[in-house]
């Protein structure tokens, strides 16, 4: 688990990293339902290949919650829809996060005490794992996929940069 | 000068006709603020449409132009509040200043080939794209080591052409012919 300094409000969002989770069914019910406490965003981590898109994502965020513009209904829903290249909102939130068969996961979340980071950990039946190892256990066909990276475009970028300017361009397209 | 509600600050690089160029943090990454400012002699409801298109346009061209395989700074924020676009930022000089430096130790012919070969690469997939940079002289190119950047300059706007290339030479040959100024009649 890691605290990263987003850099407005000197807000920090929390990352934790899991593999081999077996009740993502049972997560997403309790998110669906507004029952999960603390609050929290589970990002599907085969499309995270390093930290800095969610971070360029969770800036987005602050800045939409400061100017009180969110799309969608809260702050860590409107996380993993800003992780997206998409507009469209129910499918960002189903490419992005998670699915009932989902088996890797990174929990996120803004202004997390230890406890909070404590209390999330305990509902994810899975294994925690270093941040380190999201460049490895990245799923690149589907990250080109989903972000549409052409290959010319992986000739001059990295896929981190290239996932960020979809980010950050995608009101803008 | 600081943004309100964000921590980091922010230092002037450059000011242009159009905006003013700072360098600053982005979640602890070194990157450059590009602010187009509003023109105070434009009514105000004009003023903000214009600068509001004019940074999308910016936008899409630059993912446009990442995607026909153009090396550009990577677009890390668009703010379309404060008229603003974050970057990353490249470490390198800038294409003149090599020069400059060739007019006064020398020339590398190597790295100038390899410069000369590169931005002619660049345009050319601008062009084939559709697009167009608007503003291309070399103080609006940086050389980041190994590559070249075209820098966020490119104001473009989206031309539908397939036969670029001869359409250019027929032009080119028509301006040798004739002059770089047109003849003032009609």
């Amino acid at each position: 688990m890691k605290s990263f300094e987003i850099g407005i409000g000197g807000i920090s969002l929390s990352l934790a990293l899991f593999v081999d989770v077996t009740n993502s069914k049972e997560l997403l019910e309790l998110m669906q339902a507004g029952t999960l406490e603390p609050e929290v965003a589970f990002l599907n981590a085969s499309l995270v290949p390093v930290v800095f898109p969610v971070l360029a994502a969770a800036y987005k965020t602050l800045v939409a919650k400061s100017r009180e513009s969110l799309t969608t209904r809260t702050l860590h829903s409107e996380l993993v829809y800003n992780y997206s290249g998409s507009k469209h909102i129910s499918e960002s939130l189903k490419r992005c996060g998670i699915s009932d068969s989902t088996t890797y996961i990174l929990a996120a979340r803004f202004g997390a005490s230890s406890d909070e980071m404590t209390a999330i950990k305990g509902h994810i039946k899975g294994t925690e794992i270093g941040l380190d190892e999201l460049e490895t256990r990245a799923d690149r066909a589907q990250i080109h996929k989903h972000y549409k990276i052409s290959v010319p475009e992986l000739g001059i970028s990295s896929v981190s940069d290239a996932i960020i300017c979809r980010i950050s361009a995608r009101d803008a397209l | 000068m600081e943004l309100e509600g964000k921590e980091g600050s922010l230092v002037l690089i450059k000011q242009g006709a159009e905006a003013r160029v700072f360098e600053s943090t982005f979640v602890g990454r070194r990157s450059v603020v590009k602010e187009r400012f509003s023109k105070k002699y434009r009514h105000p409801l004009l003023d903000s449409k214009l600068t509001l298109k004019r940074l999308n346009t910016e936008a899409r061209c630059l993912t446009k132009a990442r995607k026909l395989g153009v090396s550009t700074p990577a677009l890390y924020a668009v703010d379309p509040v404060l008229h603003a676009l974050t970057f990353e930022y490249v470490e390198g000089p800038a294409v003149k200043d090599v020069l400059l430096d060739f007019g006064l130790h020398g020339i590398v012919e190597e790295r100038l080939d390899d410069i000369a070969t590169q931005i002619g690469n660049a345009i050319g997939k601008l062009h084939d794209g559709g697009l167009i940079h608007g503003d291309l002289t070399t103080s609006n190119m940086l050389v980041r080591i190994g590559t070249n950047k075209l820098m966020d300059r490119i104001l473009a706007a989206y031309r539908k052409s397939s036969k670029q290339w001869c359409a250019t030479l027929n032009k080119l040959a028509q301006v040798r012919q004739r002059g770089r100024k047109r003849t003032m009649i009609g």
